[in-house]
């Protein structure tokens, strides 16, 4: 959202603001008025490059509108649940546990054991330190949603680069498909058969030798409890 | 450098769910994360769209985001990751070690140091560079001083205004005409 120029005067105060140098109750006043207007962002984005160029740090001119491509990306993304509401889902998962906590826990423990049953595979592995997922979403628990071409409705350019960033046997795509169960071990038939009727006298638990009688039960085959 | 107090807000807002602030990081550090993606990765449309990756990774993970590192070293680490990554997933190089935070600051102390530029990563610094040296030299002596002071020397607004002889009124206006005045002039280079 862009509002009509602020005055000077307010810029001044994101000026100082940008330097951490205003009150806390000033800074919350200008915070709050730069994160619902566009191009005073810009404006502070811009500001960030002069004291980095200053400070000779390195920097790069994008050719394209990377923040405008990265709240785009983040908007599709969440509106197909890959990642969930944004950051603020397993937040609220982690401090209020709930029936759906439960049920998320529940899809997560099917997920691991599906993976379990699935052949090892490096590809499947997160590689680096970046691809540890932060915030986890058990594959079996994400949204049929999730599998909609987040491409669709992109620029031509877009579509043909995206593929890079996704490799097909990559992490992502792993994490993506739920392994079937089918390929877990199935029992012989041996092992279906009923199991031979065997002579064994039930066990109770051993009572006290001053456990009142009229509440022992015996349960020996060969003799009295108290005879064990 | 100093802790941050203004990236830890925004963090903190952006782990509330507020994604202008989120907006607001990727705005500041755009040009330094584009610059270190392109040490990796030499053609421009694939740097930027790793660079974007970057972010978007930096968005996912940022509710594990505890604040023990400065924000941008922690961002430093994420882009580093996934130029790496990109690449070995073209087969181009051979994966490496993962860098952790104390090797990210070291590498970003380096970085300012010079101690790690390239031939190709001068050439891409100096067209900013160059823009922003040249609008400060035009600037009025004393919107210079007070700008180089806080930017590069690191001053707070009362050691400026001591420094300088003047109320530190005058050195907050001073420090914004000076950004005003350069920014007018990065703004077409930025938004042709």
């Amino acid at each position: 959202m862009t509002t009509t120029p602020p005055p000077d005067d307010f810029r001044e105060q994101l000026s100082a603001w940008h330097d951490g140098a205003l009150p806390d109750e000033a800074a919350r006043f200008v915070l709050k008025r730069l994160l619902q207007d566009d191009a005073l962002r810009a404006e502070v984005g811009r500001w960030q490059a002069v004291g980095d160029a200053l400070r000779r740090q390195g920097q790069a001119l994008p050719c394209v509108d990377v923040p405008g491509r990265v709240q785009a990306r983040i908007a599709r993304e969440a509106a197909v649940g890959v990642i969930a509401s944004g950051p603020r889902a397993p937040q609220r998962a982690a401090h209020r546990p709930s029936r759906r906590g439960a049920l998320w826990a529940g899809a997560a423990a099917i997920g691991l054991g599906a993976l379990l049953l699935r052949p090892f595979d490096d590809a499947a592995a997160p590689a680096t330190l970046a691809d540890r997922p932060a915030a986890p979403v058990a594959p079996a628990a994400r949204p049929a949603a999730a599998f909609v071409d987040l491409h669709a409705g992109l620029p031509a350019r877009e579509r043909s680069v995206a593929p890079r960033m996704i490799p097909p046997d990559g992490a992502t795509r792993s994490a993506m498909e739920v392994p079937p169960l089918v390929r877990a071990p199935q029992p012989t038939p041996e092992q279906l058969a009923p199991l031979p009727a065997v002579e064994a006298p039930s066990r109770p638990w051993p009572r006290s030798a001053s456990a009142p009688a009229a509440f022992t039960v015996d349960y020996s085959v060969h003799g009295s409890a108290r005879d064990r | 450098m100093g802790v941050d107090h203004n990236d830890q807000e925004l963090v903190r807002r952006v782990q509330s769910g507020d994604r202008s602030a989120f907006d607001l990081l990727v705005r500041k550090y755009q040009y330094r994360i584009a610059a270190l993606v392109r040490r990796y990765i030499r053609d421009e449309a694939e740097a930027e769209d790793v660079a974007q990756e970057a972010f978007v990774r930096a968005w996912r993970a940022l509710p594990a985001f505890r604040g023990d590192a400065q924000f941008y070293t922690w961002l430093y680490r994420i882009a580093v990751n996934t130029a790496k990554n990109h690449l070995v997933s073209l087969g181009r190089r051979p994966a490496t070690e993962d860098i952790d935070d104390e090797e990210a600051g070291a590498v970003r102390e380096a970085e300012a140091l010079h101690d790690v530029a390239t031939p190709e990563h001068e050439a891409l610094r100096g067209e900013m560079e160059a823009l922003v040296l040249a609008a400060v030299e035009r600037l009025a002596p004393e919107l210079r001083e007070a700008l180089t002071l806080r930017e590069v020397e690191g001053l707070a607004y009362e050691e400026i205004a001591e420094r300088m002889g003047c109320p530190i009124g005058t050195v907050r206006s001073r420090i914004f005409r000076a950004r005003d005045a350069i920014d007018a002039q990065l703004r077409q280079l930025l938004n042709p």
